[in-house]
């Protein structure tokens, strides 16, 4: 998981594959939560 | 993970097995460059705040004292990547975590770049700046 300095963006990385072999990665804009 | 100073650049590490390394433009949502790391595990990757501009640098850290500094242009979208050799008193420890230091920023020229490691201790690496 990692913020930007401005706080404006989270972006949080799934533990592990998912079924279609898959890592994700979420981005969120904490601005519009 | 750790983004660039700007929030415009996201650099990510794959699942342990697939040792990948990606760099995500936020805006495109695309990843713009990557690379298949070396062997070891890699534990983390953190942007150095320190370094503006056109380019992007960071450090990672991981298993058996590895760790390398990579530089992104974000112009050509070409990675460079440098390796460090690590000590030998080191060569059996893994490199869990990385953080940079400020303590006397640019230009004065000096700071520390510091990593934690399974057997304890933190060592801290002087980089100096141009």
């Amino acid at each position: 998981m990692a913020a930007t300095v401005d706080g404006k963006l989270l972006a949080v990385g799934e533990g592990s594959e998912n079924p279609q072999g898959q890592a994700l990665i979420y981005l969120y804009d904490l601005e519009k939560r | 993970m750790s983004f660039s100073f700007d929030g415009r650049y996201l650099i990510s590490l794959g699942v342990q097995g697939e040792n990948t390394l990606a760099v995500f433009e936020i805006s495109s949502g695309s990843v713009i460059c990557n690379a298949v790391l070396m062997n070891y595990a890699t534990n983390q990757v953190k942007v150095d705040y320190m370094t503006q501009g056109s380019h992007v640098q960071f450090i990672t850290v991981g298993n058996n004292a590895s760790m390398s500094i990579w530089r992104v242009d974000t112009m050509t979208k070409q990675l460079t990547f440098y390796d460090v050799s690590p000590p030998d008193t080191l060569q059996s420890v893994n490199f869990l975590s990385v953080e940079f230091t400020h303590f006397l920023p640019s230009p004065v020229g000096t700071y520390y770049i510091l990593i934690g490691a399974d057997d304890g201790s933190l060592i801290a690496f002087n980089q100096q700046t141009s």
